[in-house]
């Protein structure tokens, strides 16, 4: 039945939205770093899921196409703010306060180019692997391998090992 | 430090950030993402809708003109306010002049394959027999249903390609109505625009609650100028 499948439909979905949604939002708004604007680009994402959800569904991971698309509609926002912090004077300088290596790596995660920051929140907090990451992407594995090693090489320089923990190494 | 190490700190970082944020929800209820897309839709299928309206009016049909032959390709059927003619690969060429008598283009495009309905006002079908967008590249089946559209010379010309219509599609063509304006060399013209939703070709609601989804073409970017014939016969 054509109308039993409809609401079958938006059953799935409205299940589906109201368990990922504060997941996605909550990774979208580490990735970006504003809360609003992650709520905007979640909200938008999660309507074009909808817009698409025979696909939607049937992606191996539907909260990694979520989170993906947000990321992507946030490419234009994310490349002036890129610009913007260039213009910006940083202090490399480690931190002395405990939270604050995290806050610069963090900050160095946020400035990496958009499809190595997708690798990286695909990789590390979705757990997927580099063929699930591919598929999720829609680029090839090795591209994957590619962009991961990209990312870890920027953002070594910004990860804060304390004296003695170097020492022992 | 190895690219394991680097990862490491990377995962913890983001694990902690992610629980720093832990108890942010999203304040968007799921009823109003849906509603977005149906007001999307709905503004695209009227659009649409706005647009091939102004396509089809035309015509009078005359006793005994007959529909052209089918699939020779040579011979047209030529209408006061509109010609439909069968292309020799098959694909059913719609020139509209005048908005008027859309049964007449309707009873002329089913007789030539087409299960199509023709209206000439903003209608827009029932919400029952709109035929679900496909999941993937939904446009790319209007794309092959209707692989040329344009206007030049006072008129509107589509075609229609009725073997990419799969079976249970038809054609909801809307032709806007036409708006009377100054035209060149002391002519009226009318400024029209035709659209095309894809529909159930029964006409009828497959079932007893109206679905949703439904995909449409034509509107932006096909509108044009065309040029006041007489009355039809």
């Amino acid at each position: 039945m054509r109308s039993g499948g409809m609401t079958d439909k938006r059953l799935e979905f409205t299940r589906f939205y109201d368990a990922a949604r504060d997941d996605c939002l909550q990774i979208v708004r580490v990735a970006v770093g504003d809360r609003q604007l992650a709520e905007d680009l979640v909200a938008e994402a999660f309507t074009r899921a909808w817009a698409s959800w025979r696909t939607v569904r049937q992606h191996p991971a539907p909260r990694a196409w979520v989170v993906r698309t947000a990321l992507n509609l946030n490419v234009s926002w994310w490349r002036r703010r890129r610009r913007e912090i260039a213009l910006g004077r940083r202090d490399l300088a480690a931190p002395e306060d405990a939270g604050a290596p995290d806050e610069e790596l963090l900050a160095a995660i946020r400035r990496l180019p958009v499809r190595q920051q997708q690798v990286i929140i695909l990789r590390v907090l979705f757990e997927l692997d580099a063929q699930a990451t591919a598929q999720a992407l829609g680029i090839a594995p090795g591209t994957v391998g590619v962009h991961l090693h990209r990312a870890l090489a920027a953002l070594r320089t910004q990860i804060f090992i304390p004296a003695s923990q170097e020492a022992s190494e | 430090m190895t690219d394991d190490d680097v990862l490491t700190a990377v995962r913890d970082c983001l694990i902690n950030a992610c629980d720093s944020v832990a108890g942010e929800q999203m304040a968007t209820p799921a009823g109003d993402i849906i509603t977005r897309v149906r007001r999307r839709r709905l503004r695209y299928g009227l659009a649409a809708a706005a647009a091939v309206i102004a396509a089809v009016t035309a015509l009078t049909v005359l006793p005994g003109s007959g529909s052209h032959g089918g699939g020779n390709g040579t011979t047209p059927v030529r209408l006061a306010a509109w010609t439909v003619s069968v292309r020799p690969g098959g694909g059913i060429r719609v020139t509209i002049r005048d908005l008027r008598n859309p049964a007449g283009l309707q009873r002329q495009l089913r007789a030539d394959g087409v299960p199509a309905t023709v209206r000439f006002t903003s209608q827009i079908p029932r919400p029952c027999l709109y035929y679900p967008e496909p999941a993937r590249h939904p446009f790319r089946l209007l794309d092959r249903i209707f692989p040329q559209n344009s206007q030049a010379g006072g008129q509107t010309v589509f075609t229609i390609n009725p073997a990419a219509i799969p079976a249970p599609i038809g054609l909801w063509i809307n032709v806007s109505p036409p708006t009377a304006q100054p035209g060149r060399h002391g002519r009226r013209s009318i400024e029209f625009s035709a659209s095309w939703t894809l529909v159930y070709a029964s006409g009828r609601c497959p079932s007893g609650t109206p679905a949703r989804g439904s995909y449409s073409g034509g509107g932006a970017g096909y509108s044009g100028e065309g040029a006041v014939s007489g009355p039809g016969n």
